[in-house]
Protein backbone atom coordinates (compact mmCIF):
# COMPACT_ATOMS: atom_id res chain seq x y z
CA UNK A 1 0.00 0.00 0.00
CA UNK A 2 1.39 3.00 -1.00
CA UNK A 3 2.39 5.24 2.01
CA UNK A 4 5.09 6.73 -1.31
CA UNK A 5 2.06 6.81 -3.81
CA UNK A 6 3.15 7.91 -7.43
CA UNK A 7 2.62 12.07 -7.33
CA UNK A 8 1.91 14.74 -9.63
CA UNK A 9 4.14 17.71 -10.53
CA UNK A 10 3.02 18.92 -7.29
CA UNK A 11 3.61 16.12 -4.93
CA UNK A 12 -0.24 14.91 -4.50
CA UNK A 13 -0.95 11.94 -5.47
CA UNK A 14 -2.44 11.61 -9.23
CA UNK A 15 -4.33 8.71 -11.42
CA UNK A 16 -2.69 7.39 -14.76
CA UNK A 17 -4.21 9.22 -17.85
CA UNK A 18 -5.08 6.16 -20.78
CA UNK A 19 -8.64 6.56 -21.14
CA UNK A 20 -9.48 7.81 -25.00
CA UNK A 21 -12.94 8.18 -26.49
CA UNK A 22 -13.86 4.71 -26.82
CA UNK A 23 -13.18 4.05 -23.42
CA UNK A 24 -15.39 6.93 -22.20
CA UNK A 25 -18.13 5.68 -24.40
CA UNK A 26 -17.58 1.96 -23.32
CA UNK A 27 -17.58 3.35 -19.54
CA UNK A 28 -21.01 5.28 -20.60
CA UNK A 29 -22.52 2.45 -21.60
CA UNK A 30 -21.11 -0.46 -19.53
CA UNK A 31 -21.96 1.80 -16.84
CA UNK A 32 -25.94 2.16 -17.68
CA UNK A 33 -26.40 -1.51 -19.94
CA UNK A 34 -27.65 -3.67 -17.09
CA UNK A 35 -30.61 -0.79 -17.09
CA UNK A 36 -31.62 -2.48 -20.30
CA UNK A 37 -31.96 -5.94 -18.52
CA UNK A 38 -33.81 -5.72 -15.46
CA UNK A 39 -35.80 -2.90 -13.73
CA UNK A 40 -37.56 -0.43 -16.26
CA UNK A 41 -39.82 -3.69 -17.19
CA UNK A 42 -41.56 -2.99 -13.51
CA UNK A 43 -42.88 0.60 -14.90
CA UNK A 44 -44.89 -1.17 -17.43
CA UNK A 45 -47.21 -2.53 -14.64
CA UNK A 46 -50.47 -0.65 -14.25
CA UNK A 47 -49.11 1.75 -16.90
CA UNK A 48 -48.88 0.08 -20.05
CA UNK A 49 -46.06 0.70 -22.90
CA UNK A 50 -47.13 3.60 -24.29
CA UNK A 51 -46.83 5.57 -20.97
CA UNK A 52 -43.06 3.46 -20.43
CA UNK A 53 -42.20 4.94 -23.87
CA UNK A 54 -43.30 8.75 -23.35
CA UNK A 55 -41.16 8.54 -19.80
CA UNK A 56 -38.27 6.46 -21.18
CA UNK A 57 -38.24 9.05 -23.64
CA UNK A 58 -38.36 11.81 -21.09
CA UNK A 59 -35.31 9.86 -19.41
CA UNK A 60 -33.43 9.92 -22.74
CA UNK A 61 -34.03 13.58 -22.86
CA UNK A 62 -32.65 14.15 -19.71
CA UNK A 63 -29.85 12.57 -19.87
CA UNK A 64 -28.36 13.99 -23.10
CA UNK A 65 -29.10 17.32 -21.48
CA UNK A 66 -27.13 16.58 -18.31
CA UNK A 67 -24.22 14.92 -19.66
CA UNK A 68 -23.89 17.80 -22.24
CA UNK A 69 -24.05 20.48 -19.62
CA UNK A 70 -22.02 17.90 -17.05
CA UNK A 71 -19.15 17.42 -19.55
CA UNK A 72 -18.92 21.49 -18.95
CA UNK A 73 -17.89 21.02 -15.69
CA UNK A 74 -15.79 18.03 -16.11
CA UNK A 75 -13.56 19.71 -18.51
CA UNK A 76 -13.08 22.97 -16.66
CA UNK A 77 -12.07 20.77 -13.79
CA UNK A 78 -11.02 17.40 -14.33
CA UNK A 79 -10.58 15.61 -11.18
CA UNK A 80 -11.60 12.14 -9.79
CA UNK A 81 -13.44 14.05 -7.46
CA UNK A 82 -16.04 15.91 -10.15
CA UNK A 83 -18.83 16.85 -8.22
CA UNK A 84 -16.80 17.64 -4.71
CA UNK A 85 -14.86 20.03 -7.05
CA UNK A 86 -17.76 21.82 -8.84
CA UNK A 87 -19.50 21.99 -5.27
CA UNK A 88 -16.04 23.74 -3.43
CA UNK A 89 -15.65 25.80 -6.21
CA UNK A 90 -18.89 27.63 -6.38
CA UNK A 91 -20.27 27.68 -3.26
CA UNK A 92 -17.51 26.28 -0.40
CA UNK A 93 -16.68 23.36 1.27
CA UNK A 94 -19.45 22.37 2.74
CA UNK A 95 -21.87 22.27 -0.03
CA UNK A 96 -18.81 20.91 -2.18
CA UNK A 97 -18.71 17.75 0.38
CA UNK A 98 -22.82 17.28 -0.09
CA UNK A 99 -22.12 16.65 -3.44
CA UNK A 100 -19.10 14.52 -3.69
CA UNK A 101 -21.22 12.71 -0.95
CA UNK A 102 -24.19 12.21 -2.83
CA UNK A 103 -22.71 11.28 -5.65
CA UNK A 104 -20.81 9.13 -3.39
CA UNK A 105 -23.93 7.42 -2.05
CA UNK A 106 -25.31 7.39 -5.65
CA UNK A 107 -22.62 5.03 -7.02
CA UNK A 108 -22.07 2.95 -3.83
CA UNK A 109 -26.00 2.03 -3.98
CA UNK A 110 -25.99 1.14 -7.39
CA UNK A 111 -23.20 -0.89 -6.78
CA UNK A 112 -24.81 -3.12 -4.31
CA UNK A 113 -28.29 -3.42 -6.46
CA UNK A 114 -25.99 -4.11 -9.50
CA UNK A 115 -24.33 -6.95 -7.15
CA UNK A 116 -27.31 -8.02 -5.64
CA UNK A 117 -29.25 -8.21 -9.28
CA UNK A 118 -26.14 -10.18 -10.91
CA UNK A 119 -26.55 -12.96 -7.89
CA UNK A 120 -30.40 -13.25 -9.05
CA UNK A 121 -29.45 -13.86 -12.49
CA UNK A 122 -26.99 -16.30 -11.57
CA UNK A 123 -29.78 -18.74 -9.40
CA UNK A 124 -31.99 -17.91 -12.23
CA UNK A 125 -29.98 -19.65 -15.02
CA UNK A 126 -28.47 -22.14 -12.40
CA UNK A 127 -32.50 -22.85 -11.71
CA UNK A 128 -35.60 -21.22 -13.39
CA UNK A 129 -37.59 -22.59 -11.26
CA UNK A 130 -36.50 -22.55 -8.20
CA UNK A 131 -33.62 -19.97 -7.17
CA UNK A 132 -31.08 -21.22 -4.64
CA UNK A 133 -30.50 -18.73 -2.45
CA UNK A 134 -27.35 -20.11 -1.24
CA UNK A 135 -26.73 -19.62 -4.86
CA UNK A 136 -27.44 -16.30 -5.45
CA UNK A 137 -25.10 -15.23 -2.02
CA UNK A 138 -22.26 -17.04 -2.93
CA UNK A 139 -22.62 -15.29 -6.64
CA UNK A 140 -22.57 -11.88 -5.33
CA UNK A 141 -20.00 -12.25 -3.17
CA UNK A 142 -17.96 -14.23 -6.19
CA UNK A 143 -18.54 -10.98 -8.46
CA UNK A 144 -17.62 -8.92 -5.28
CA UNK A 145 -13.97 -10.42 -4.78
CA UNK A 146 -13.38 -10.61 -8.60
CA UNK A 147 -13.98 -7.47 -9.26
CA UNK A 148 -12.28 -6.04 -6.50
CA UNK A 149 -9.07 -8.01 -7.92
CA UNK A 150 -9.52 -6.61 -11.33
CA UNK A 151 -9.65 -2.85 -10.76
CA UNK A 152 -6.82 -2.81 -7.98
CA UNK A 153 -4.70 -4.23 -10.54
CA UNK A 154 -4.90 -1.57 -12.43
CA UNK A 155 -7.24 1.10 -14.47
CA UNK A 156 -5.91 0.34 -18.43
CA UNK A 157 -6.69 -3.75 -17.91
CA UNK A 158 -10.10 -2.90 -16.02
CA UNK A 159 -10.70 -0.42 -18.77
CA UNK A 160 -10.21 -3.00 -21.77
CA UNK A 161 -11.85 -5.68 -19.45
CA UNK A 162 -14.94 -3.07 -19.87
CA UNK A 163 -15.33 -2.96 -23.46
CA UNK A 164 -14.90 -6.74 -24.04
CA UNK A 165 -17.67 -6.65 -21.25
CA UNK A 166 -20.07 -3.80 -23.12
CA UNK A 167 -19.50 -5.34 -26.43
CA UNK A 168 -20.75 -9.12 -24.98
CA UNK A 169 -24.21 -6.97 -23.37
CA UNK A 170 -24.29 -5.28 -26.36
CA UNK A 171 -24.44 -8.70 -28.62
CA UNK A 172 -26.87 -9.95 -26.07
CA UNK A 173 -29.59 -7.05 -26.97
CA UNK A 174 -28.71 -7.39 -30.48
CA UNK A 175 -29.90 -11.28 -29.94
CA UNK A 176 -32.95 -10.44 -28.19
CA UNK A 177 -34.03 -8.03 -31.03
CA UNK A 178 -33.47 -10.92 -33.48
CA UNK A 179 -35.35 -13.13 -31.52
CA UNK A 180 -38.58 -10.89 -30.00
CA UNK A 181 -38.71 -10.05 -33.63
CA UNK A 182 -40.47 -13.18 -35.11
CA UNK A 183 -43.28 -12.52 -32.47
CA UNK A 184 -44.18 -8.72 -32.97
CA UNK A 185 -46.98 -7.45 -32.86
CA UNK A 186 -47.90 -3.64 -33.61
CA UNK A 187 -51.51 -4.18 -31.79
CA UNK A 188 -49.37 -4.67 -28.65
CA UNK A 189 -47.09 -1.43 -28.50
CA UNK A 190 -49.67 0.69 -29.55
CA UNK A 191 -53.10 -0.49 -27.75
CA UNK A 192 -55.49 2.09 -29.45
CA UNK A 193 -58.48 1.25 -26.80
CA UNK A 194 -56.34 2.13 -24.06
CA UNK A 195 -53.30 4.01 -24.70
CA UNK A 196 -52.87 4.79 -21.08
CA UNK A 197 -54.34 2.43 -19.27
CA UNK A 198 -56.67 4.29 -18.03
CA UNK A 199 -55.09 6.70 -16.21
CA UNK A 200 -54.53 9.45 -18.67
CA UNK A 201 -51.09 10.93 -17.81
CA UNK A 202 -50.66 9.99 -14.53
CA UNK A 203 -49.29 6.71 -16.19
CA UNK A 204 -46.44 8.32 -17.37
CA UNK A 205 -45.84 10.10 -13.74
CA UNK A 206 -46.13 6.23 -12.43
CA UNK A 207 -43.54 4.79 -14.80
CA UNK A 208 -40.99 7.59 -14.91
CA UNK A 209 -39.01 6.76 -11.30
CA UNK A 210 -38.54 2.90 -13.78
CA UNK A 211 -37.75 4.61 -16.87
CA UNK A 212 -35.13 6.45 -14.57
CA UNK A 213 -33.54 3.07 -14.26
CA UNK A 214 -32.33 2.49 -17.89
CA UNK A 215 -30.23 5.67 -17.63
CA UNK A 216 -29.39 6.71 -14.51
CA UNK A 217 -25.15 6.58 -13.31
CA UNK A 218 -23.90 7.58 -16.96
CA UNK A 219 -22.72 10.57 -15.44
CA UNK A 220 -20.43 8.73 -12.97
CA UNK A 221 -18.20 8.73 -16.51
CA UNK A 222 -17.54 12.21 -15.12
CA UNK A 223 -15.21 10.88 -12.32
CA UNK A 224 -12.81 9.61 -15.28
CA UNK A 225 -11.55 13.32 -16.25
CA UNK A 226 -8.48 12.96 -14.33
CA UNK A 227 -7.79 9.94 -16.46
CA UNK A 228 -7.90 11.15 -20.06
CA UNK A 229 -6.10 12.14 -22.63
CA UNK A 230 -7.38 15.70 -24.16
CA UNK A 231 -10.29 15.65 -21.50
CA UNK A 232 -12.11 18.83 -23.36
CA UNK A 233 -12.51 16.85 -26.72
CA UNK A 234 -12.64 13.14 -25.28
CA UNK A 235 -14.92 13.85 -22.38
CA UNK A 236 -18.16 15.53 -24.18
CA UNK A 237 -17.37 13.21 -27.68
CA UNK A 238 -17.03 10.16 -25.25
CA UNK A 239 -20.13 11.01 -23.49
CA UNK A 240 -22.20 11.81 -26.29
CA UNK A 241 -21.71 8.65 -28.03
CA UNK A 242 -22.49 7.02 -25.68
CA UNK A 243 -26.27 8.72 -24.90
CA UNK A 244 -26.67 8.09 -27.93
CA UNK A 245 -26.05 4.78 -28.09
CA UNK A 246 -27.85 4.32 -24.95
CA UNK A 247 -31.08 6.15 -26.25
CA UNK A 248 -30.87 3.59 -29.52
CA UNK A 249 -30.63 0.81 -26.68
CA UNK A 250 -33.59 2.19 -25.01
CA UNK A 251 -36.24 2.68 -27.93
CA UNK A 252 -35.17 -0.89 -29.87
CA UNK A 253 -35.04 -2.88 -26.35
CA UNK A 254 -38.61 -1.46 -25.78
CA UNK A 255 -39.91 -1.97 -29.16
CA UNK A 256 -39.22 -5.15 -29.33
CA UNK A 257 -40.20 -6.52 -25.70
CA UNK A 258 -43.56 -4.56 -26.07
CA UNK A 259 -44.04 -5.94 -29.55
CA UNK A 260 -43.27 -9.74 -28.66
CA UNK A 261 -45.71 -10.04 -25.66
CA UNK A 262 -48.17 -8.23 -23.52
CA UNK A 263 -46.84 -5.88 -21.44
CA UNK A 264 -47.69 -7.46 -18.41
CA UNK A 265 -45.76 -10.53 -18.43
CA UNK A 266 -42.88 -8.69 -18.97
CA UNK A 267 -44.01 -6.83 -15.82
CA UNK A 268 -45.24 -9.84 -13.27
CA UNK A 269 -45.57 -13.53 -13.73
CA UNK A 270 -48.51 -15.56 -13.39
CA UNK A 271 -48.40 -15.22 -9.53
CA UNK A 272 -48.47 -11.75 -9.36
CA UNK A 273 -44.72 -11.41 -8.92
CA UNK A 274 -42.31 -8.60 -10.20
CA UNK A 275 -40.30 -10.13 -12.90
CA UNK A 276 -36.38 -9.33 -12.21
CA UNK A 277 -35.47 -10.84 -15.34
CA UNK A 278 -37.27 -9.37 -18.62
CA UNK A 279 -36.03 -10.16 -21.36
CA UNK A 280 -35.30 -13.51 -19.98
CA UNK A 281 -39.18 -13.85 -19.52
CA UNK A 282 -40.03 -12.74 -22.86
CA UNK A 283 -37.86 -15.14 -24.49
CA UNK A 284 -39.30 -17.58 -22.06
CA UNK A 285 -42.83 -16.95 -24.03
CA UNK A 286 -41.10 -17.14 -27.22
CA UNK A 287 -40.98 -20.15 -29.52
CA UNK A 288 -37.75 -19.50 -30.76
CA UNK A 289 -36.52 -19.49 -27.12
CA UNK A 290 -37.39 -23.07 -26.25
CA UNK A 291 -34.31 -23.19 -28.23
CA UNK A 292 -31.51 -24.33 -25.24
CA UNK A 293 -28.67 -22.61 -27.42
CA UNK A 294 -30.28 -19.43 -27.94
CA UNK A 295 -31.80 -19.49 -23.86
CA UNK A 296 -28.47 -20.13 -22.43
CA UNK A 297 -26.39 -18.06 -24.47
CA UNK A 298 -28.57 -15.35 -24.00
CA UNK A 299 -28.50 -15.55 -20.28
CA UNK A 300 -24.99 -15.31 -19.79
CA UNK A 301 -24.85 -12.65 -22.55
CA UNK A 302 -27.12 -10.51 -19.99
CA UNK A 303 -25.32 -11.36 -17.07
CA UNK A 304 -22.32 -9.71 -18.94
CA UNK A 305 -24.28 -6.76 -18.90
CA UNK A 306 -25.03 -7.05 -15.42
CA UNK A 307 -21.58 -7.12 -14.51
CA UNK A 308 -20.09 -4.95 -17.03
CA UNK A 309 -22.31 -2.42 -14.98
CA UNK A 310 -21.24 -3.42 -11.76
CA UNK A 311 -17.65 -3.04 -12.63
CA UNK A 312 -18.18 0.49 -14.20
CA UNK A 313 -20.19 1.17 -11.23
CA UNK A 314 -17.48 -0.06 -8.70
CA UNK A 315 -14.74 2.25 -10.74
CA UNK A 316 -16.93 5.05 -10.15
CA UNK A 317 -17.63 4.83 -6.21
CA UNK A 318 -13.50 3.75 -5.66
CA UNK A 319 -12.90 7.36 -7.18
CA UNK A 320 -15.25 9.66 -5.68
CA UNK A 321 -13.83 7.70 -2.17
CA UNK A 322 -10.39 8.68 -3.51
CA UNK A 323 -11.16 11.68 -4.38
CA UNK A 324 -12.96 12.64 -1.09
CA UNK A 325 -9.86 11.23 0.99
CA UNK A 326 -7.53 12.92 -0.93
CA UNK A 327 -8.87 16.26 -0.40
CA UNK A 328 -9.62 15.57 3.37
CA UNK A 329 -13.51 15.37 3.64
CA UNK A 330 -13.02 11.33 4.36
CA UNK A 331 -10.43 9.96 6.65
CA UNK A 332 -7.09 10.08 4.46
CA UNK A 333 -6.46 6.43 3.94
CA UNK A 334 -9.13 6.48 1.27
CA UNK A 335 -7.25 8.90 -0.72
CA UNK A 336 -3.71 6.63 -0.82
CA UNK A 337 -2.91 4.78 -4.25
CA UNK A 338 -1.30 1.71 -4.38
CA UNK A 339 2.39 2.43 -4.83
CA UNK A 340 2.92 0.56 -8.35
CA UNK A 341 -0.54 -0.15 -9.78
CA UNK A 342 -1.16 3.64 -8.90
CA UNK A 343 -5.07 2.05 -8.15
CA UNK A 344 -7.23 3.51 -5.34
CA UNK A 345 -7.27 0.11 -3.27
CA UNK A 346 -8.88 1.07 -0.25
CA UNK A 347 -10.90 2.84 -1.39
CA UNK A 348 -12.17 -0.17 -3.43
CA UNK A 349 -11.85 -2.55 -0.42
CA UNK A 350 -13.93 -0.25 1.21
CA UNK A 351 -16.64 0.20 -1.44
CA UNK A 352 -16.43 -3.71 -2.15
CA UNK A 353 -16.96 -4.29 1.65
CA UNK A 354 -19.52 -2.26 2.60
CA UNK A 355 -21.04 -3.78 -0.73
CA UNK A 356 -20.25 -7.50 1.06
CA UNK A 357 -22.30 -6.37 4.43
CA UNK A 358 -25.36 -5.22 2.31
CA UNK A 359 -25.25 -8.80 0.42
CA UNK A 360 -25.25 -10.44 3.57
CA UNK A 361 -28.11 -8.31 4.83
CA UNK A 362 -30.06 -9.04 1.75
CA UNK A 363 -30.66 -12.76 3.52
CA UNK A 364 -33.00 -11.14 6.08
CA UNK A 365 -34.28 -8.18 3.99
CA UNK A 366 -35.90 -9.07 0.99
CA UNK A 367 -36.54 -5.58 -0.66
CA UNK A 368 -32.90 -4.50 0.09
CA UNK A 369 -32.15 -4.12 -3.88
CA UNK A 370 -35.54 -1.71 -4.27
CA UNK A 371 -34.35 -0.19 -1.48
CA UNK A 372 -30.78 0.20 -3.04
CA UNK A 373 -31.77 1.52 -6.29
CA UNK A 374 -34.15 4.14 -5.08
CA UNK A 375 -31.70 5.25 -3.01
CA UNK A 376 -29.22 5.83 -6.07
CA UNK A 377 -31.80 7.08 -8.03
CA UNK A 378 -32.72 9.91 -5.10
CA UNK A 379 -28.74 10.37 -4.69
CA UNK A 380 -28.05 11.18 -8.25
CA UNK A 381 -31.66 13.50 -8.74
CA UNK A 382 -30.47 15.71 -6.30
CA UNK A 383 -26.38 16.17 -7.03
CA UNK A 384 -28.13 17.05 -11.11
CA UNK A 385 -30.02 19.99 -9.51
CA UNK A 386 -26.71 21.04 -6.98
CA UNK A 387 -24.36 20.86 -9.90
CA UNK A 388 -26.48 22.76 -11.95
CA UNK A 389 -26.59 25.78 -9.77
CA UNK A 390 -22.62 24.96 -9.72
CA UNK A 391 -22.57 25.46 -13.40
CA UNK A 392 -24.41 28.95 -13.69
CA UNK A 393 -22.74 30.48 -10.46
CA UNK A 394 -19.37 29.63 -12.27
CA UNK A 395 -20.37 30.67 -15.57
CA UNK A 396 -21.25 34.08 -13.93
CA UNK A 397 -18.03 34.56 -11.67
CA UNK A 398 -15.39 32.77 -13.75
CA UNK A 399 -16.12 32.61 -17.53
CA UNK A 400 -12.96 31.85 -18.27
CA UNK A 401 -12.97 28.35 -16.86
CA UNK A 402 -15.19 27.50 -19.38
CA UNK A 403 -13.45 28.22 -22.46
CA UNK A 404 -11.83 24.97 -23.26
CA UNK A 405 -15.31 23.48 -24.14
CA UNK A 406 -19.26 25.26 -23.95
CA UNK A 407 -22.16 22.83 -23.95
CA UNK A 408 -24.62 23.41 -27.11
CA UNK A 409 -27.70 25.46 -26.13
CA UNK A 410 -25.63 26.62 -23.13
CA UNK A 411 -28.09 29.36 -21.74
CA UNK A 412 -31.35 27.34 -21.39
CA UNK A 413 -29.24 23.78 -20.96
CA UNK A 414 -28.83 23.96 -17.06
CA UNK A 415 -32.08 24.82 -16.30
CA UNK A 416 -33.75 22.39 -18.60
CA UNK A 417 -31.58 19.62 -16.65
CA UNK A 418 -32.82 20.88 -12.99
CA UNK A 419 -36.22 21.09 -14.24
CA UNK A 420 -36.11 17.72 -15.54
CA UNK A 421 -34.32 16.34 -12.88
CA UNK A 422 -37.13 17.64 -9.90
CA UNK A 423 -39.33 16.42 -12.09
CA UNK A 424 -38.38 12.97 -11.74
CA UNK A 425 -38.06 13.42 -7.82
CA UNK A 426 -41.44 14.62 -7.48
CA UNK A 427 -42.07 11.60 -9.21
CA UNK A 428 -40.34 9.80 -7.16
CA UNK A 429 -42.10 10.53 -4.15
CA UNK A 430 -45.53 8.99 -5.48
CA UNK A 431 -43.56 5.50 -5.28
CA UNK A 432 -44.74 2.34 -3.00
CA UNK A 433 -41.04 2.68 -1.04
CA UNK A 434 -40.86 6.49 -0.99
CA UNK A 435 -40.68 6.79 2.95
CA UNK A 436 -38.34 4.33 3.41
CA UNK A 437 -36.28 5.77 0.71
CA UNK A 438 -36.30 9.74 1.54
CA UNK A 439 -35.71 7.82 5.20
CA UNK A 440 -32.46 5.89 4.75
CA UNK A 441 -31.64 9.21 2.25
CA UNK A 442 -31.83 11.28 5.11
CA UNK A 443 -29.62 9.43 7.32
CA UNK A 444 -27.15 8.95 5.37
CA UNK A 445 -26.94 12.86 4.42
CA UNK A 446 -26.95 13.82 8.28
CA UNK A 447 -24.15 11.21 8.96
CA UNK A 448 -22.07 12.61 6.28
CA UNK A 449 -22.62 16.47 7.09
CA UNK A 450 -22.03 15.76 10.94
CA UNK A 451 -18.76 13.55 10.60
CA UNK A 452 -18.11 16.97 7.79
CA UNK A 453 -18.60 19.37 10.52
CA UNK A 454 -17.21 17.36 13.61
CA UNK A 455 -14.23 16.13 11.85
CA UNK A 456 -13.03 16.86 8.32
CA UNK A 457 -14.00 20.06 8.35
CA UNK A 458 -10.31 21.49 10.08
CA UNK A 459 -8.17 19.01 8.04
CA UNK A 460 -9.03 19.20 4.42
CA UNK A 461 -5.74 19.05 2.33
CA UNK A 462 -5.07 22.66 0.93
CA UNK A 463 -2.69 20.32 -1.77
CA UNK A 464 -6.03 18.15 -3.04
CA UNK A 465 -6.22 19.52 -6.59
CA UNK A 466 -9.80 20.05 -6.02
CA UNK A 467 -8.73 22.39 -3.50
CA UNK A 468 -5.42 24.11 -5.61
CA UNK A 469 -7.70 24.95 -7.89
CA UNK A 470 -10.62 26.86 -5.85
CA UNK A 471 -7.11 28.46 -4.17
CA UNK A 472 -5.97 29.73 -7.82
CA UNK A 473 -9.61 31.29 -8.35
CA UNK A 474 -9.75 32.89 -4.95
CA UNK A 475 -6.31 34.22 -5.06
CA UNK A 476 -7.28 36.03 -8.33
CA UNK A 477 -10.12 37.40 -7.33
CA UNK B 1 -26.55 27.86 -39.39
CA UNK B 2 -24.80 26.61 -36.44
CA UNK B 3 -26.48 30.01 -34.21
CA UNK B 4 -29.61 29.27 -36.00
CA UNK B 5 -30.08 25.38 -35.01
CA UNK B 6 -28.67 26.32 -31.55
CA UNK B 7 -32.07 28.80 -31.08
CA UNK B 8 -34.41 25.96 -32.66
CA UNK B 9 -32.86 23.56 -29.88
CA UNK B 10 -33.21 26.24 -27.21
CA UNK B 11 -36.87 27.02 -28.56
CA UNK B 12 -37.62 22.71 -28.36
CA UNK B 13 -36.14 22.62 -24.87
CA UNK B 14 -38.19 25.44 -23.43
CA UNK B 15 -41.27 23.97 -24.84
CA UNK B 16 -40.53 20.35 -23.32
CA UNK B 17 -40.41 22.31 -20.05
CA UNK B 18 -43.84 23.75 -20.75
CA UNK B 19 -45.23 20.44 -22.04
CA UNK B 20 -43.91 18.85 -18.33
CA UNK B 21 -46.15 21.40 -16.36
CA UNK B 22 -49.49 20.45 -19.01
CA UNK B 23 -48.56 17.07 -18.30
CA UNK B 24 -48.58 17.95 -14.62
CA UNK B 25 -51.85 19.48 -14.67
CA UNK B 26 -53.69 16.95 -17.16
CA UNK B 27 -52.26 13.91 -14.77
CA UNK B 28 -54.25 15.23 -11.91
CA UNK B 29 -57.08 17.97 -13.58
CA UNK B 30 -57.40 16.59 -17.05
CA UNK B 31 -60.82 18.76 -17.75
CA UNK B 32 -58.49 21.65 -17.66
CA UNK B 33 -55.82 20.42 -19.94
CA UNK B 34 -57.68 18.60 -22.61
CA UNK B 35 -56.73 20.09 -25.87
CA UNK B 36 -57.38 16.70 -28.35
CA UNK B 37 -57.77 12.81 -28.34
CA UNK B 38 -55.45 10.81 -26.20
CA UNK B 39 -54.15 9.69 -28.92
CA UNK B 40 -53.24 13.08 -30.11
CA UNK B 41 -51.76 14.20 -27.67
CA UNK B 42 -49.47 11.28 -26.81
CA UNK B 43 -48.27 11.69 -30.51
CA UNK B 44 -47.77 15.21 -29.91
CA UNK B 45 -45.66 14.71 -27.01
CA UNK B 46 -43.75 11.86 -28.58
CA UNK B 47 -42.86 14.19 -31.36
CA UNK B 48 -41.94 16.97 -29.30
CA UNK B 49 -39.38 14.55 -27.37
CA UNK B 50 -38.14 13.05 -30.65
CA UNK B 51 -37.47 16.33 -32.15
CA UNK B 52 -36.29 17.94 -29.46
CA UNK B 53 -33.30 14.96 -29.02
CA UNK B 54 -32.61 14.80 -32.59
CA UNK B 55 -31.94 18.68 -32.13
CA UNK B 56 -29.96 18.17 -28.91
CA UNK B 57 -27.71 14.85 -30.57
CA UNK B 58 -27.32 16.74 -33.71
CA UNK B 59 -25.91 20.11 -31.82
CA UNK B 60 -24.10 18.13 -29.13
CA UNK B 61 -22.27 16.02 -32.20
CA UNK B 62 -21.39 19.63 -34.63
CA UNK B 63 -19.77 20.84 -31.24
CA UNK B 64 -17.86 17.82 -30.50
CA UNK B 65 -16.37 17.44 -33.82
CA UNK B 66 -15.48 21.22 -34.01
CA UNK B 67 -13.12 20.88 -30.81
Amino acid sequence: MGESAPADATGTPALKRPLGVLDVWALGVGVVVAGAYFGWNLGLKDNGPVAMLVASLLVCLLYLTWVLALAELSVAMPYAGGPLAYGRRAAGPLPGFIMGWSMLLEAQFAAIGCALAVGGYVAFLVNPNEQSQAVEILAELVTLLIFFLLQAWGVKEQSVALVVMTYGALLGLCIFWIAAATNFSAERVWPRENLLAGKGWRAVLDALPYALWWLVMIETVALAAEEMREPQRTLPRGLTLAQLTLAAIVVLTWLFACGAVESQQIAVDSAGQDISYPLAAVLHHLKVGENPILSIGFGVLALFGLIASYHAILYAVSRQGFALGRAGYLPSLFGRLHAGRRTPTVALAASTLLSAAFVVASIWFKDAINVAVLVSTLTALVWYVLAMACLLILRRREPALFAAYQAPASRVLPFVVAILSIFGIVAYARLEYAPAVFALAAAFYAAGIIYFLAFARGRLRSDAPEERGTQMAESVR
Amino acid sequence: MIQGLERLTAAALILVVAVLGWMVLAAFRPEFAQFASEETEILAVLGLLGATLCLVSLLALIHTRRH
